[in-house]
């Protein structure tokens, strides 16, 4: 220890990295707040989903007011969609702080980074592997700082990309998705495997609001993939005998179907995406937190 | 500077249109608490219904009678204030009309054409034009508003007691445009 304490410049990174730490350290802290801040959001984005739905759902010869007021339930579902891109809207203006933790962070890393390949020929090998019981190692470091990095940098898009789909309305469209291809080809005989499938999307968007506690579920979601590929198998199957015109046709309540099988894949390639991400940094973070 | 005429009037009609909205907008506010409990009390008795024994069921129905009675009362008593605030509106569209037919009289008296701009940019008829069409909002949706009351009580489909209770929320019938066309008024009568 004696002797690295002589070495100036192993010490300027050691500095550097307890700095690079202690900033890292603050955005993951801004990162959580911006999650907390997002919640309220989500689940009045969530409530609103289910108003849709249920409004959407309701059958209409229960309600007796829609024979004087005809268009009430289309300006209904109207404003609710409304308020819906509102929060969602509030949301991609809370993105924008994400963006600034993910430029902390690279630029931490960065610093670090260059520091290190400045020194790397005068610095010995055995000084920077080398662990105490009280310090790790800067090989050890460096490696958690870029990880880190790698993990910011990779969140980012995923969620933007995430928000400006909204969720809720890939919740929607997969419940209309299952109406409009039963209302298609009544004669598919997979319609079962539909309701698993609801059942599946419409759960799995949840799990991006109480992020890391929430690990262990996270496998379960997987099955999403399993579900892709039931509806792409299914439509590769039918594709033939569907006009393009049927798949590629919206209505003012039903998307398309080829927005759809869209939506689902994107889903599928986020989850497929997150998990390893989650579990890398779930595991990593322990042992960053333990150097804090 | 001190208008009179028609200009006053209208620079007064702004502000209690103005604070009949604001009105309109607490009492939708109540309301909407009302509509949710009402909701709730029913979506609680139709979970009740499905688990328990036929026993047990006298009680909470009768409980459930007199929770919604006083429910509804609330809701009539607020639905009248609100059917008020209509009256008011449809006299401040009358006082409009008669303001237009006036200043029409008057300009084929004096034998001109067109009419006057009172303000800055707005003649008579925009304003009957503007007051009339946030009128007809408020009227509808007061309409709905009965429906609510009417047939809220008498559903157990989940599905429909939230479509009541959105209809009540969400104010279909009040567009966006009310906030334009009332934000312009009070610009154009310089209350802004």
């Amino acid at each position: 220890m004696a002797k690295k304490t002589e070495s100036s410049q192993f010490q300027k990174l050691q500095q550097q990295l307890q700095k690079s730490f202690t900033i890292i350290q603050q955005s993951v802290k801004s990162w959580q707040e911006f999650l907390i801040k997002c919640k309220p959001e989500l689940s009045s984005i969530d409530n609103l989903g289910e108003q849709y739905i249920c409004c959407k759902e309701a059958p209409e010869y229960m309600i007796p007011m829609l024979n004087n007021l005809p268009d009430l339930k289309d300006k209904l579902l109207y404003k609710i969609t409304t308020e819906i891109n509102m929060k969602v809207e509030d949301i991609q203006l809370e993105m924008k702080c994400f963006k600034n933790v993910c430029d902390r962070v690279t630029k931490q890393c960065d610093y670090s980074m260059d520091l290190y390949r400045k020194h790397a020929d005068t610095i010995h090998m055995n000084e920077i592997t080398e662990r105490t019981a009280t310090f790790p190692s800067i090989v050890d470091m460096l490696e958690w700082i870029q990880n880190t990095e790698r993990l910011f940098l990779q969140q980012y898009p995923l969620y933007k990309l995430w928000v400006d789909k909204s969720f809720t309305i890939i919740q929607q469209s997969v419940k209309s998705w299952q109406e409009s291809l039963i209302k298609c080809k009544p004669e598919l005989s997979s319609i079962d495997n539909l309701g698993e499938q609801y059942i599946c999307c419409k759960e799995a968007p949840e799990y991006m609001i109480p992020m890391l506690n929430n690990l262990p579920d996270l496998k379960d979601k997987l099955l999403v993939t399993k579900q892709c590929d039931y509806s792409m198998d299914l439509y590769s199957k039918h594709a033939d005998t569907i006009h393009m015109n049927e798949i590629t046709e919206r209505t003012a309540t039903c998307p398309s179907m080829a927005d759809m099988l869209e939506w689902i894949q994107d889903t599928e390639r986020l989850l497929l995406q997150q998990y390893p991400l989650y579990k890398l940094w779930i595991d990593k973070k322990t042992l960053v937190s333990l150097r804090f | 500077m001190n208008l009179t005429g028609s200009a006053r009037k209208l620079k007064d009609t702004a502000v209690d249109i103005h604070n009949l909205a604001q009105k309109w907008t607490k009492y939708n506010n109540e309301g909407s608490s009302i509509v949710s409990s009402v909701a709730n009390v029913k979506l609680q008795n139709v979970e009740k219904t499905d688990d328990d024994t036929d026993q047990s069921q006298e009680f909470p129905k009768e409980k459930m009678s007199l929770e919604l009675e006083s429910l509804c009362t609330e809701l009539t008593e607020l639905i009248q204030k609100m059917e008020k605030l209509a009256l008011k509106f449809e006299a401040i569209v009358n006082m409009c009309k008669g303001l237009n037919e006036l200043e029409s009289y008057q300009m084929k008296q004096e034998n001109k054409e067109g009419s006057k701009v009172l303000f800055q940019t707005w003649t008579l008829e925009d304003f009957e034009s503007t007051i009339q069409e946030l009128y007809s909002m408020y009227k509808t949706e007061l309409q709905v508003k009965k429906s609510v009351l009417q047939n809220i009580c008498h559903t157990e489909h989940k599905n429909v007691l939230m479509f009541y209770v959105a209809a009540w929320v969400h104010q279909p019938y009040i567009e966006d445009r009310s906030k334009l066309l009332l934000e312009s008024m009070l610009i154009e009568t310089g209350h802004k």
